[in-house]
C-alpha cells in the first residue's frame, strides 16, 4: 500500500513527510483551519484540505472532543484484571467491552487474559460494577482489583484507531 | 465542574468531528456560534473538555506496548513513577493501591526498544522491588475521548 497515489497526491498507509508537518501543527492546534495550516505550510488549501481529509479516512488521524472523567461525574479509576474459565476470552471481552463503565480493555499474553480500564463514581459504585456486572459475565473467574490513586501521566494523543480484531 | 446537556450536545458533535467550526457545530445544534465559543472556553478553561488530535499508534510506527506494573517500596513510589512519566514511550502511568504500587503503559517503536525501557531504565530505578510485565496482544476497546486532563 505505501506510494500508493491519489489525485490530491497523498499516499496510502503511513504518513509521508508533508502528512508529519500537519500532524505536528494538529499536535498544537487540533482546530486549526486549513487556511491557517496552509499558510503555515506554504502549501495549498485545498491540498492541506485533502491531505488531512484522507489520513481521516485511512484511519490515520482523527481530531476529537476529549472529556475528563471528573466532568461526567466519575472520580474513581481503577485497573482490574479479569481471569477466564470455560469459556472463550474473546466472547467474555466482547460482554465486558458493552459496559459502559469499561474505558478500554485489552487481550494479553498470559495471565491475566484481559484487563480493563473503568470508571466509577465512587468506591461503592466501583464495587457495584466488580461484583454486579463483571462478576456476574459467564466465564469470569475472578477479578483482581488495582485503583488508580495519582495519574502522573495520561497521554491521549494515541490510540489505535482500527482496533486489532481477535482471533476467532 | 460537572457539565450540563448543551456543553455534552457540543461535545457529542465535536467527538464525531472536533474539526468541525463553530459555526458547523451551531448550526447542527440551533444555536448561536457565539454559545459555542463561549461553552468551548469555558469548559476548556475548567479542564472539562480539551480537543485533541489522536494518531493511529500502528500506523505511527508505535509497534510494541506493555503494561509494566512494579512493587516498589512505598517511601520511592512517587519517585519512580515521576521518573517514568518523563519517558517519551510512557503513554500511562499512575500510583495504585492492590496487589502493585506504581501501573505504567509504554509503548515503543520495537519489542527490542521496549525491552530496553524495562531492563535498562525501569528495572534498575532504585526502590524498584519486582516488575511484572504484560504484553497486549488486541485492543478490544479504547475510549480515546474520555481523559484525565491534568
Amino acid at each position: 500500500m505505501a506510494g500508493k497515489r491519489t489525485v490530491a497526491g497523498t499516499s496510502t498507509a503511513r504518513p509521508d513527510a508533508i502528512d508529519e508537518r500537519i500532524l505536528d501543527e494538529l499536535r498544537i492546534e487540533p482546530r486549526a483551519t486549513s487556511k491557517a495550516l496552509a499558510l503555515k505550510l506554504s502549501m495549498t488549501e485545498v491540498a492541506v484540505a485533502a491531505r488531512i481529509k484522507a489520513m481521516e479516512a485511512k484511519g490515520v488521524m482523527r481530531v476529537v472532543a476529549q472529556l475528563e472523567f471528573r466532568a461526567l461525574g466519575y472520580n474513581v479509576l481503577a485497573l482490574v484484571d479479569v481471569m477466564v474459565a470455560n469459556r472463550k476470552i474473546k466472547d467474555v471481552a466482547d460482554a465486558l467491552s458493552k459496559l459502559d463503565r469499561v474505558g478500554s480493555l485489552t487481550v494479553m499474553l498470559g495471565d491475566p487474559p484481559i484487563i480493563i480500564q473503568v470508571q466509577a463514581a465512587d468506591l461503592s459504585d466501583l464495587h457495584d460494577l466488580i461484583i454486579n456486572h463483571i462478576a456476574t459475565i459467564p466465564g469470569v473467574e475472578q477479578v483482581e482489583t488495582n485503583l488508580i490513586i495519582d495519574i502522573a501521566k495520561w497521554r491521549s494523543g494515541s490510540a489505535e484507531l482500527h482496533p486489532m480484531s481477535l482471533p476467532k | 465542574m460537572m457539565i450540563d446537556d448543551v456543553d455534552l450536545a457540543i461535545v457529542k458533535e465535536l467527538q464525531k468531528n472536533g474539526r468541525s467550526s463553530n459555526r458547523e457545530v451551531a448550526r447542527v445544534l440551533g444555536v448561536s456560534e457565539g454559545t459555542i465559543r463561549q461553552r468551548l472556553k469555558k469548559l476548556e478553561a475548567a479542564k472539562a473538555v480539551r480537543l485533541g488530535l489522536v494518531t493511529d499508534s500502528v500506523a505511527l510506527g508505535q509497534a510494541a506496548g506493555a503494561y509494566v506494573r512494579i512493587k516498589a517500596q512505598p517511601r520511592y513510589g512517587r519517585a519512580i513513577a515521576g521518573k517514568i512519566a518523563e519517558f517519551p514511550s510512557c503513554a500511562f502511568v499512575g500510583m495504585t493501591m492492590g496487589r502493585f504500587d506504581i501501573i505504567a503503559f509504554i509503548s515503543a517503536g520495537s519489542r527490542e526498544e521496549l525491552v530496553r525501557v524495562v531492563d535498562a531504565e525501569i528495572a534498575v530505578m532504585k526502590g524498584v522491588l519486582r516488575l511484572d510485565v504484560r504484553e497486549p496482544v488486541a485492543t478490544v476497546k479504547h475510549r480515546f475521548d474520555l481523559m484525565h486532563i491534568p
